[in-house]
């Protein structure tokens, strides 16, 4: 058996939200109608039990408009975009990182001992007279390299110092960068080591 | 011509009507009013004492009738308790008698069904029962239609009583 009141007049009863006459006329109703009475009391019963549990129980943390979308979301639309997160996460730094920057090839594949560089390193105050590094070993053959704007020159030596000619020193110019590179030889005429591009710069 | 006074069973009145008048007094005289039991058993004798004697003549429903007896006794409650009022300081309110134990129960079960709901059915108890605005206010500030706001509030009674019966 159905209530034949309209369960918003029976909030409007409980709430309060009537006037003497609508009162009367909906209390002479459920005093008369057993559906009605239940459905009043059933009402009453949530009403008191909101009041008395009040905003501790019933109060909702603030939901963005985004995290309300998300109760829309079905399993596999989650399952789908967590996959695709996932892609990302793996892929993205690959496709976001900047193209490194390119090198002119030189042909050689660095393997073997590292040379170490003693002179000229970072910055000078006037342009080097000699090329200097440390030995690899005895019998050992070091050929040279030095580039840069205007300047294209190679040496080999067995000493672990090369004396830059006279021309070449006259091209390097100040506040302009330049790279030199020793490549160690075995006697055989094998390759055992380099000691990568050293950079350098003339100070005025 | 005489007029056939309709027969009641009195038992059934008093079985059908108690928490009917119980409600009504209740909201008049106020839940925590230790008085309102009283006054619900007076009534009852009252409209019993008036249906054996006869006064009850079938011009209207015994609703009608039983309610019209109700609200006179409750008004005279408020008259004679404002008298009082005025000489003698209101008495504590007593203990919970054992009987109305079991609708504490009640309350305090639907309470934790409360609390369980989902925030969607929170919400709308929130803003609907708990700071009483109206359906359509309500509506407005969820961003539903009035009719949706009724529906969740119904929705939520029903999961309610659901989780009682658990």
């Amino acid at each position: 058996m159905r209530s034949c009141l309209q369960k918003s007049r029976i909030d409007d009863y409980l709430l309060n939200r009537m006037d003497e006459s609508e009162r009367t006329g909906f209390e002479q109703h459920y005093f008369d109608c057993a559906p009605c009475f239940r459905a009043l009391e059933k009402r009453d019963l949530v009403l008191r039990a909101v009041k008395a549990a009040g905003s501790p129980v019933l109060a909702v943390p603030f939901e963005s408009p985004m995290s309300r979308g998300r109760r829309f979301l079905r399993p596999w639309m989650a399952a789908a975009a967590g996959a695709f997160l996932l892609a990302g996460v793996l892929l993205g730094p690959g496709l976001l990182r900047k193209p490194a920057a390119w090198i002119p090839p030189t042909g050689d594949a660095v393997r073997g001992g590292t040379i170490e560089a003693v002179a000229p390193v970072g910055g000078m105050p006037a342009a080097p007279a000699a090329l200097e590094w440390r030995p690899l070993g005895e019998g050992v053959e070091y050929a040279v390299t030095l580039s840069g704007p205007g300047v294209d020159w190679s040496g080999r030596t067995r000493e672990t110092r090369i004396a830059l000619p006279a021309p070449v020193r006259g091209a390097l110019r100040p506040d302009t960068d330049y790279r030199w590179q020793v490549k160690a030889f075995a006697p055989q005429g094998f390759f055992m080591g380099t000691s990568g591009p050293q950079p350098f710069r003339i100070g005025r | 011509m005489r007029i056939r006074k309709p027969r009641l069973d009195l038992d059934e009145v008093v079985r059908e009507f108690r928490p009917k008048i119980g409600f009504k007094v209740r909201r008049a005289l106020g839940a925590r009013n230790p008085d309102w039991e009283d006054v619900t058993n007076e009534v009852l004798a009252q409209a019993v004492e008036k249906i054996r004697a006869g006064e009850f003549r079938g011009d209207s429903t015994i609703g009608t009738f039983i309610y019209t007896i109700t609200v006179r006794r409750i008004t005279d409650y408020i008259r004679r308790k404002t008298k009082v009022l005025k000489f003698v300081p209101e008495p504590d309110t007593p203990d919970t008698p054992p009987e109305h134990a079991e609708k504490d129960q009640e309350l305090k079960r639907m309470i934790a069904a409360l609390a369980t709901l989902k925030p969607q059915y929170k919400e709308v108890l929130n803003l609907y029962y708990l700071m009483e605005m109206t359906r359509e206010e309500t509506a407005r500030r969820l961003g539903l239609s009035p009719a949706k706001v009724s529906e969740r509030v119904n929705y939520a009674q029903k999961l309610l009583r659901r989780k009682m019966r658990r």
